[in-house]
């Protein structure tokens, strides 16, 4: 659907976006960075919002700043909370439905709205609203004309815990029907929630693509950490360390230890053999940095970068 | 069509401010004022010439530029200021009709806040021709200079500032160092519809009045022209 070829993107002397190829087809993809990385530039080159100085992004073969009938295709939730004044939801929604060229904008403004649980009969303007509420109007009239790419740039924030988990329902829901739905956040435990795809963006580049969990067992040269409980932590942190599967032990409790190990299959082989060697009882064997946060904090920190998220 | 209306309307609406209207009201009521003193004036001698200057030196230098450097830049500007050019830009629509729109929308204002006044200033002071020289000459005014000023705030995040530096510096300085800068001044042009069709002589009417109507129709096609381009190629916010 979507295709950057050696795509970068610089403003005078600061790049915004470094030689970045990529490919998006069905289904959601999160794009994620710390701020500056480049996200918001990648999102808005897709969209044909800002030219690329270098590169080609194309939908379809097509190039969406020659061709506008190529934003058909697109959805956008802008991360901006800048809506028309003195506008209802309802005309709000039925606008995008106008310009898109729906036989009935109105029935479809109305049928968006509901979907993300907004009053089509609020004669209040948007402007007036709170922040989720905009946000939800925003996705409403980015969904009007059923996109076949929907574009999202920090949609969850302002949401409430409920609305948040309803939205990503439909993301979700909108990725399942075969549509090419990017994401960009940084609330990251969420974004593991929108689907296995993530691209991870640093300094203006792509750092990382691909599901989550093989992006994270790429990482071999990053040692996993877990946290081990038993009934006899130090026995079991000095046979694990002398098995050699383990690179690290740390006794943080009467019952815990923390791992490091580079070899995540080897050590779990390696717990049962060692708790019978030393007649431990291992209640819990959990990953700690499992997650997105973790992964998307070794892809950013390069040193010097300071690796913060 | 009806997407060219909900674009108007879209930008029509969100131009149209409580302090813009009042402002130009104002204004406006400035204008027939001191047209009603000088109508008015123990120094009146000769209603069409003195009409003409008022009309000149009021509407056609001050009150219909700046009303279209208002509404003008507001139309694209403000939309790219408050962000919301997105949801009117990233729409299968043709860029002629945004630029359109805009262009549309601004005159609408300007039209109103600019004639209207011109039309009651000249009939207060003289009767005849005059009136209908406002009428034209202010209208055409303010039909280029909105065509303009929609391409400047498009362009620029500091439209005012250019457009008065452009009105003061140009428009009021530059065009009257003779007749070929003037023909590339939108006042120039309208000071001599007035003049021709008020028969009174201007500094600034160079021109007859076809060829003044001709050239502000070329200056608003060539502005909506590029207004159109520069919506293709712009970096939308």
């Amino acid at each position: 659907m979507v295709e950057f070829d050696h795509v970068s993107r610089w403003y005078r002397k600061v790049v915004a976006v470094s030689e970045v190829t990529l490919s998006l087809g069905p289904g959601v993809t999160a794009l994620l960075g710390p701020n500056g990385a480049g996200k918001s530039t990648v999102l808005r080159l897709l969209c044909g919002l800002t030219a690329p100085s270098q590169g080609t992004v194309t939908i379809w073969g097509h190039d969406p700043r020659r061709v506008p009938a190529a934003m058909r295709f697109i959805g956008i939730v802008p991360q901006h909370e800048g809506v028309f004044p003195n506008m209802g939801p309802l005309r709000f929604v039925e606008l995008a439905g106008v310009l898109h060229g729906l036989d009935d904008p109105r029935a479809a403004a109305i049928a968006s709205l509901e979907s993300v649980e907004i009053d089509p009969g609020d004669k209040r303007s948007v402007e007036t609203y709170s922040k989720g509420m905009k946000q939800r109007v925003k996705i409403a009239q980015a969904l009007v004309n059923g996109p076949a790419i929907v574009v999202a740039d920090e949609p969850l924030n302002g949401l409430d815990p409920r609305q948040r988990r309803s939205l990503i329902e439909t993301f979700a829901k909108l990725g399942e029907q075969g549509r090419c739905v990017v994401i960009s956040s940084h609330v990251l435990d969420e974004v593991e929630r929108f689907g296995s795809r993530v691209l991870v963006m640093a300094q203006g580049r792509l750092a990382a693509e691909g599901d989550f969990h093989a992006i994270r067992a790429l990482m071999d040269d990053r040692p996993h950490l877990l946290r081990l409980r038993c009934d006899r932590p130090r026995e079991m942190a000095a046979r694990l360390l002398a098995g050699g599967t383990v690179s690290g032990a740390t006794l943080v409790g009467e019952d815990r230890i923390e791992i490091q190990t580079l070899d995540l299959p080897a050590f779990t082989r390696a717990v049962a053999p060692a708790a019978r060697a030393v007649d431990a009882l291992v209640s819990e064997v959990r990953p700690l940095d499992d997650d997105l946060e973790s992964v998307f904090r070794y892809l950013v920190g390069a040193p010097g970068t300071g690796g913060s998220v | 069509m009806r997407v060219l209306l909900a674009l108007y309307g879209t930008i029509l609406r969100a131009v149209d401010t409580r302090a813009r209207r009042y402002g130009f009201v104002a204004l406006g009521a400035l204008g027939v004022l001191v047209a009603w003193s000088v109508s008015r004036s123990f120094f009146l001698i000769d209603p069409v010439a003195d009409a003409t200057t008022l009309l000149d030196v009021f509407n056609l230098t001050f009150l219909a530029p700046v009303a279209a450097l208002v509404f003008g830049t507001a139309a694209l500007g403000d939309p790219t200021d408050d962000n919301t050019l997105v949801y009117l830009w990233l729409r299968p629509v043709a860029r002629w009709k945004l630029a359109l729109a805009a262009i549309a929308a601004a005159v609408t204002f300007v039209l109103p806040y600019s004639v209207i006044p011109a039309t009651i200033e000249a009939a207060i002071v003289a009767d005849g021709p005059v009136v209908r020289a406002a009428a034209v000459s202010s209208a055409a005014a303010g039909v280029a200079y909105s065509a303009v000023f929609v391409l400047l705030g498009l362009v620029s995040r500091r439209s005012l500032v250019w457009g008065i530096g452009y009105l003061l510096i140009f428009e009021s300085f530059i065009a009257r160092g003779g007749k070929s800068l003037g023909a590339l001044s939108i006042h120039a042009h309208a000071a001599s519809i007035l003049a021709r069709t008020a028969e009174v002589k201007l500094r600034l009417g160079y021109f007859t009045s076809p060829t003044a109507l001709v050239s502000l129709t070329a200056i608003t096609l060539i502005a909506a022209s590029v207004t159109t381009r520069r919506l293709g190629r712009a970096d939308v916010p």
